[in-house]
């Protein structure tokens, strides 16, 4: 039985197992060779693709323009380094209570929002993310606008130290591989068909019986609680976190990686997160106005590949004479 | 009227001071079809609109199989058997032929929630899927993107889709909209042939089509119904013709 083709981005598994192993490798060979500084470059590169393919699944795949995903990323990294702050360091408690906290808030927010279509749902997102973006700031127990730094990373047990750049790296390689293989299953399962649907049609969706706001609610819920996971490495990657987090610029950023990578794509995340970030570094070397020419280089890939870099290894389906 | 699948009673809605429907009562019965015309205008897409329950009545109850479901949402009437179509074809585009009708298929049966398991896999859904393609002759179609069917084809899959739901009661809305001769032939003999299987409220423009297939007929003129019986009387109702055919008519 063939897949459906608006849900298939070319999944080949051989191609997924090698680029995991060429991930691997690449990891044990930086630290090898002392790269350290691009080790942890790479690694906060793949935290933000994570966070960008978890606004993928409301915005590529469910066709919702959700603008405060940020929010999200920033609840999880302020779980993890609240509780840090309160003495309790493990990664198995922090982890999976930035994944439920964002889980909560985007069920509340969701709640709202997803009664609204179109640009009011942009907006309406957008204003969320700002109040949670003002309310961490006026919370001084928490470093308010200066930030919380945090003591110590979290802590897994089994000897595994996160100060170490090689073992934080896998990680976080873990992290969004078992995210990105989740995402794969829910797509292609009876549920992600629906979401599909709805995101071509939703009154038809509602009307062949699907109660089509539940759908939205559920994938609007898992999307912030893989945020709020991508949240809960990035405070420990930066030992540090700070209201801007959340503002809504960085929702911005995260939608243009979405939108580099492919709308709609398994990976298009990451891969617009690695470009974007990519391009950022190199011309940050050369020039405090590196923006200008990074907006140039995000106009010509709107322009020439609309699908973004997904788009350009995608084969065309078959039967379609034309798009 | 112990066999009516469908009973509107009084059905009101106003849109600012228009009043798109104007204390509509009808019944639709076990297995007959019963066709709804009347001018452009005359608020056949708001009473469909508001018996599928995508738009909320002002005043008036609807039961379906003798229950009310006036307040119900969409999906919740689909579950009971209450299932339209649209005038506007409203595909799955970017799905194939197969899989539209799968995802009808899926609303009705099994797990509703699965977030694991793959559902390309699932043989029965797929073959049912098949069945009900063969069944309205789409099915060498199937592998083909919606987008890419021809008019009178899509034509066909709408009607299909609201089938593959395995409804009660199919409100066809404007069925044959837009088609050719030959299309609107097929989908003639497509409704033709769920005759007794399913009751049907089938609002069409095309007059041969409802004379052709309609058990009973309701004329609805700036919203209310000033006429409802049989073809035969229908076409002979001094106020229907004055109202609606005559004007057809004379065009």
């Amino acid at each position: 039985m063939n897949a459906n083709p608006s849900s298939t981005t070319f999944t080949k598994p051989w191609l997924w197992c090698l680029l995991m192993a060429l991930a691997i490798g690449l990891g044990w060979l930086m630290q090898s060779q002392g790269m350290s500084f691009y080790l942890s470059m790479l690694s906060r590169m793949m935290i933000y693709g994570l966070a960008a393919c978890s606004l993928n699944l409301i915005l590529g795949y469910g066709g919702l323009v959700s603008f405060g995903h940020a929010a999200f990323v920033g609840i999880g990294a302020y779980t993890v380094g609240i509780l840090i702050t309160e003495g309790v360091p493990s990664g198995w408690i922090g982890f999976p209570a930035a994944m439920l906290v964002s889980a909560l808030f985007a069920a509340l927010i969701g709640a709202i929002s997803l009664r609204t279509r179109g640009v009011y749902f942009i907006m309406i997102t957008l204003a969320f993310a700002q109040m949670v973006y003002y309310l961490v700031n006026s919370v001084k127990a928490y470093g308010g606008d200066e930030g919380l730094n945090i003591r110590m990373r979290s802590d897994f047990g089994f000897g595994l130290n996160l100060k170490n750049d090689l073992a934080f790296y896998y990680l976080v390689l873990l992290c969004l591989a078992l995210s990105l293989w989740f995402m794969h299953r829910l797509m292609h399962s009876r549920f992600g068909r629906v979401v599909l649907a709805q995101r071509d049609d939703d009154v038809r969706t509602e009307a062949l019986g699907f109660a089509v706001y539940r759908y939205q609610m559920i994938l609007f819920v898992l999307a912030g609680a893989i945020g709020g996971l991508s949240g809960a490495l990035m405070v420990n990657q930066q030992n540090y976190v700070n209201p801007n987090l959340m503002h809504w610029t960085q929702s911005g950023v995260l939608m243009v990686m979405v939108i580099l990578g492919g709308v709609g794509t398994l990976a298009g995340g990451l891969w617009g997160a690695l470009l974007l970030l990519t391009l950022e570094d190199v011309f940050a070397e050369y020039t405090v106005h590196w923006q200008f020419y990074v907006g140039w280089i995000l106009l010509a890939v709107v322009l020439m590949a609309p699908q973004g870099l997904a788009g350009l290894f995608k084969r065309k389906p078959k039967g379609v004479g034309h798009g | 009227m112990a066999d009516a699948v469908l009973q509107v009673k009084s059905l009101v809605k106003h849109f600012g001071a228009l009043c798109a429907t104007d204390h509509v009562s009808l019944d639709v019965r076990a297995g007959e079809i019963h066709a709804l015309i009347g001018p452009n205008g005359a608020g056949k897409t708001s009473l469909v609109a508001q018996l599928s329950g995508l738009l909320a009545s002002d005043a008036g109850q609807v039961l379906f199989l003798n229950e009310d479901i006036t307040a119900m949402s969409a999906h919740q009437r689909v579950r009971r058997g209450l299932v339209r179509s649209f005038q506007i074809t409203r595909l799955f585009k970017s799905f194939t032929v197969r899989d539209n009708v799968a995802l009808a298929v899926q609303a009705r049966t099994g797990n509703a929630y699965s977030f694991w398991k793959p559902v390309a896999a699932e043989r029965a859904l797929h073959d049912e899927a098949q069945a009900i393609l063969h069944d309205i002759g789409l099915a060498e179609r199937a592998d083909e993107l919606a987008q890419n069917l021809s008019h009178g084809e899509q034509r066909v899959l709408e009607v299909g889709l609201a089938m593959a739901t395995a409804p009660k009661l199919l409100l066809l809305d404007e069925p044959m909209a837009g088609t050719g001769p030959e299309e609107s032939q097929r989908i003639v003999d497509l409704i033709a042939g769920l005759k007794n299987r399913v009751a049907i409220l089938l609002v069409e423009h095309d007059m041969e089509a409802v004379f052709r297939l309609a058990d009973r007929i309701s004329v609805l003129v700036n919203g209310a119904v000033i006429a409802c019986g049989a073809p035969h009387d229908i076409r002979h109702d001094p106020m229907v013709i004055a109202a609606y055919l005559g004007e057809e008519q004379s065009a």
